[in-house]
């Protein structure tokens, strides 16, 4: 049985988690700490991916990273090369789609931050970045592990966004999700069976990890 | 020479309070809850910005709402102790008072003048309220501040520890030679401590007190 797509969707996992958490870091605490103009609808417009069906997510993506799409045009004159149905592309789709799960858990983590160590950071000399890097981001460790976990779970599991965008281009954009639909499609249900339990399993442990990191963040509140 | 006049409206009233606080000295803030004692304090670290009148240390405005000039906390000299909880959790006792101090020598001191050198290593969460609260003045001096703030510091202690600390502190206030402005319930310690001592009433100081023959706050007493 072939196992190239999960391996993929591991590949797409952990990349898109990785950087998605260094974007999602700040953005929490800018929607958090910060008071701007507009606050409100840019916290709403994180949150939109959660509330939109993934095909209609996936097809603005596709309209905004293809060929005439103002970010497809911008990638092809850095690259040479098209966005969409490439590697870098369901990157991207999977980062669009997975941010709520990942600046939620840290909006949660930032806002349990006593208010008054920030106040005491800022006495004690330190500008608003020295505050961000030496007091909220190490109070916010169970946050920040959450984050991760969930944003990796959750792209693990996509299939919309990424069929949309990605299409089904074996070793290059056929993720698990994909390959276990196309599977069924050809009544191959042995291989679904197995990778779907794969899956499942995966998914569980890390529901299992977001708890165990839960309560002991509450435990040291 | 510390000196302001603030003006800070809130919900059912508006806090006018005019101070002076020359430095050695210690200057008492007391008053019923909701007076206006904490947003005195708050505005004086430059943590709430007044609505009007001025902050003034030595020749430097801190504040000044005519030029609408306000410096931010991190541009004061000052040392601010909150009531409880003004470690941070994840750090050791030690790196607590080096955080706005990169002096390991003047660090090495505060632990010694605290008499916390044993708990350098210690997180915040295992050693006892009297101790946190030595550490988060050592903390607070370690930036060598020209004015201390100090929010109702003992007030979570018991008895015994409060009146040691309050001795500690006379001590430090005098051999330091800092202003000191302190806000408390307790009139014992506003009694035992002050040097000059302002009540508070919704936001204005409603009596003026003499102490030790020197005038410590008359409305409108203050050059604007």
């Amino acid at each position: 049985m072939d196992l190239t797509p999960l391996f993929l969707s591991a590949k797409l996992s952990l990349i898109s988690t990785t950087i998605l958490l260094l974007l999602a870091m700040p953005l929490a605490a800018l929607l958090v700490f910060v008071r701007f103009p507009g606050r409100f609808l840019a916290d709403s417009l994180v949150n939109l991916p959660l509330v939109l069906p993934p095909t209609v997510l996936g097809f603005y993506l596709l309209v905004i990273m293809g060929p005439d799409g103002p970010v497809g045009r911008a990638w092809a004159a850095v690259s040479g090369s098209t966005m969409v149905f490439t590697f870098g592309g369901i990157v991207l789709a999977a980062m669009v789609h997975s941010l709520p799960f990942a600046v939620q858990p840290l909006k949660t983590a930032f806002e349990k931050i006593d208010r008054r160590l920030l106040e005491m950071a800022d006495v004690l000399g330190s500008s608003p970045m020295a505050v961000f890097f030496r007091v909220i981001l190490p109070n916010a460790t169970g946050g920040i592990a959450a984050s991760a976990v969930l944003a990796f779970a959750h792209t693990m599991g996509e299939f919309g966004v990424i069929l949309m965008v990605g299409g089904s281009i074996p070793g290059r954009t056929r993720v698990a999700s994909i390959a276990i639909y196309e599977y069924v499609e050809a009544m191959r249900y042995r291989e679904a069976a197995i990778l779907s339990l794969i899956l499942v399993t995966i998914s569980y442990s890390v529901l299992l990890l977001v708890n165990h990191l839960n309560r002991r963040s509450s435990q040291h509140a | 020479m510390l000196e302001a006049h603030i003006i800070k409206k809130r919900d059912r009233f508006t806090v006018d309070v005019r101070l002076r606080c020359p430095a050695g000295d210690l200057l008492v803030l007391t008053g019923p809850s909701g007076s206006g004692k904490t947003t005195v304090i708050r505005a004086l670290a430059g943590l709430e910005p007044p609505d009007a009148g001025y902050i003034r240390f030595r020749e430097r405005y801190w504040f000044k709402a005519t030029d609408r000039l306000l410096l931010k906390a991190r541009q004061r000299r000052v040392g601010y102790v909150f009531q409880e909880h003004t470690l941070f959790p994840h750090l050791t006792v030690e790196k607590n008072v080096a955080y706005g101090c990169r002096d390991p020598q003047r660090v090495a001191e505060l632990l010694a003048m605290l008499r916390i050198r044993h708990l350098a290593a210690s997180r915040p969460h295992e050693i006892s309220g009297g101790e946190r609260q030595r550490a988060a003045l050592a903390q607070a001096l370690a930036t060598r501040p020209e004015v201390l703030l100090l929010d109702e510091p003992f007030s979570a202690l018991d008895n015994q520890t409060r009146h040691r600390l309050r001795m500690e502190l006379k001590r430090l206030q005098e051999r330091l030679q800092l202003a000191v402005i302190m806000v408390t319930h307790d009139p014992d310690e506003a009694r035992q401590l002050a040097d000059h001592h302002i009540i508070l009433r919704r936001g204005a100081a409603t009596e003026p007190d003499l102490k030790k023959g020197r005038l410590s706050m008359l409305p409108g007493s203050l050059p604007a």
